[in-house]
């Protein structure tokens, strides 16, 4: 496990490991939209809208997945000042904008069909559309200061301010009425999806989250290789 | 401890000589608020009725802008002129300092806003019982909104390029407390329990400020 | 007072107000930052006839009235109480006796609400079409909303 701490065994071994990772999430992804859209049935209230969930969902884990590891690695960097943290912190930090703009758009395009309006400001939208501009600010901070040594540690510690958020975006469901219908999958009682439109879910939940971890292997990468030559 | 307490009363006797000095900041920022509602009392026209029901959301948009353009201020001149670390010196933590700008700042640039409320109400046409719970609201969120500022100047200190980051951070964090705030002063029945609420808002950020503040504060001493 | 003993006191005291305040907010935030009321609770409120409010809940069985192509009329019900809809204008797909909805509008005198807007509300379960046939077939297809 030395590799998520150190820049230079996670190069080592990201280099042999990233190959297989891309063909594996390609070929899931894949999979994933067959599934999705020939295999899986319709929905017996939604009709074929269903499928827009296959991606939305998936989506939104990774975005709130994302910034749950940004939250890790800036306690790590910043309690027990290991730089890989920050690297992490600069690389990832597009990419979970990316999966919540993803999470929104398809959201609302389920929600003008279904609820009959693209956007509501219930407590689960709201919540998610703050996350999706936390997320803006941290790449504004990561671009605006000259000095890099100030810059990572100040993103750090917005990360952390800005992770009230998350518990937010969660249970906003659960705590208030909202629009947005509350989780279908959860820990303690039995998923309310059907098996069969599970296994698309959890095929595309797993080809988003490979997908994303070889793009943020690949940026990290850069970033290691950027300090290295600025030294 | 009795020293301590001597050197925080220094601390806000420094203040009052500061801000007094330098009054006319203060003076613009409550004459760019009124200025900002007679734009919108021109640009909305000679509809009354429009104006009295938006008037409490114009008014909170107006006081959160016009607090939050001056933040860049707040740290400013302290970090510059080395003041920041002759009290450390003295014995202040980065936190506690923190803790006392917050402080300062709430009097200073903050309660001038407070007072000039109920001027402003009479301006919009806000009916006088709700100025009442605007400026309770007021009292807490403005409150909030120099935590807030504290956090985010700190963090823009050595930032020489984005002079809006700030304001972008402020008014982010500060989406609850327009949303609490707002709500006090719509309702009747809750007013207690969303007052609780925006205490509580209050409670969370006064605590999360300090550290917050004293780590970007410590970050930019070392760097500088 | 040292900087460490300052320290220790703030952890202290900013732990306790963290306490308190997910305290207040937990016991004083759940009915407040509601999207809509339900039935029962819109009963108990008095609301003002040109004020804005959102109803959520379930549109009664055998309530839904098409008077012409695009005005009905339908009411909202919560198990408790009941409130009437009146709405012209388009309704989303999802819309249907049975199934949730938040509708957006004013009360008028006689204790209708005027809708000028109807989200339909989905509810978290997800299951195919030919399950549910195949249920309803056999009879156990008894889920009441």
């Amino acid at each position: 496990m030395k590799f998520l701490l150190n820049p230079n065994s996670f190069q080592n071994i990201t280099n042999l490991l990233f190959k297989p990772i891309l063909i594996v999430s390609l070929v899931l992804l894949i999979l994933g939209l067959i599934f999705s859209f020939y295999l899986s049935p319709n929905d017996y209230q939604q009709g074929s809208t269903v499928r827009i969930m296959y991606i939305h969902v998936p989506s939104a884990w990774m975005s709130l997945m994302t910034y749950m590891i940004m939250v890790i690695y800036s306690i790590v960097a910043l309690a027990f000042r290991i730089p890989f943290g920050f690297i992490i912190n600069t690389a990832v930090a597009p990419i979970g904008a990316v999966f919540t703009l993803i999470c929104i758009i398809t959201g609302s395009l389920w929600g003008k069909p279904m609820w009959g309006t693209w956007w509501v400001w219930d407590a689960r939208l709201t919540s998610v559309a703050i996350l999706f501009i936390i997320y803006l600010i941290i790449i504004f901070i990561n671009n605006s200061f000259e000095n890099r040594a100030v810059r990572e540690k100040i993103v750090a510690i917005f990360i952390l301010i800005g992770s009230v958020n998350l518990p937010i975006i969660k249970f906003s469901v659960d705590w208030w009425n909202t629009l947005h219908q509350p989780a279908s999958i959860s820990k303690l009682s039995k998923p309310n999806i059907d098996p069969s439109m599970m296994t698309p879910l959890i095929i595309m939940t797993l080809a988003l989250m490979l997908v994303g971890i070889s793009i943020a292997i690949l940026r990290i990468n850069t970033e290691i290789t950027n300090r290295k030559n600025s030294l | 401890m009795f020293i301590f307490l001597k050197k925080i009363f220094y601390f806000f006797y420094r203040e009052f000589k500061v801000n007094i000095s330098g009054f006319h900041d203060i003076l613009t920022n409550i004459t760019f608020f009124f200025i900002s509602i007679f734009i919108f009392i021109f640009s909305i026209g000679p509809q009354d009725k429009i104006l009295s029901v938006m008037g409490v959301s114009i008014l909170w948009t107006l006081l959160l802008l016009s607090s939050t353009l001056s933040l860049t201020k707040f740290y400013r001149d302290d970090f510059d002129t080395g003041n920041l670390i002759i009290l450390h010196l003295n014995g202040f933590s980065f936190e506690f300092i923190a803790i006392l700008k917050t402080i300062s700042h709430f009097i200073y640039v903050q309660v001038p806003f407070i007072i000039s409320i109920p001027i402003a109400c009479v301006l919009i046409n806000i009916p006088m019982e709700k100025v009442y719970s605007l400026l309770i609201s007021f009292a807490i969120g403005s409150f909030i909104l120099s935590c807030l500022g504290s956090i985010s100047s700190s963090m823009n200190l050595l930032n020489k390029r984005n002079y809006l980051l700030g304001s972008v951070i402020v008014m982010i964090l500060s989406i609850p407390v327009i949303i609490f705030s707002v709500g006090i002063i719509n309702t009747e029945e809750n007013f207690i329990s969303l007052i609780n609420v925006l205490f509580g808002i209050l409670l969370i950020i006064f605590a999360i400020n300090p550290w917050a503040t004293g780590a970007c504060l410590k970050i930019a001493l070392q760097n500088n | 007072m040292s900087l460490r003993f300052q320290r220790l006191l703030l952890i202290l005291v900013s732990v306790i107000m963290i306490f308190v305040a997910v305290l207040l907010i937990l016991y004083n935030g759940r009915k407040n930052i509601s999207y809509f009321y339900t039935p029962s609770e819109l009963a108990s409120l008095k609301i003002d006839i040109d004020k804005k409010v959102r109803l959520g809940g379930f549109v009664e069985k055998n309530s839904f009235i098409k008077i012409t192509a695009s005005s009905f009329k339908f009411k909202i019900s919560d198990d408790l109480k009941s409130i009437d809809v009146a709405y012209q204008g388009l309704l989303p797909d999802l819309f249907r006796e049975g199934q949730g909805a938040v509708i957006e509008g004013y009360m008028t005198k006689n204790n209708v609400l005027n809708a000028t807007s109807v989200f339909a509300k989905h509810d978290e379960n997800y299951m195919p079409a030919s399950i549910k046939k195949g249920l309803e077939n056999t009879g156990y297809w008894n889920k009441n909303y």
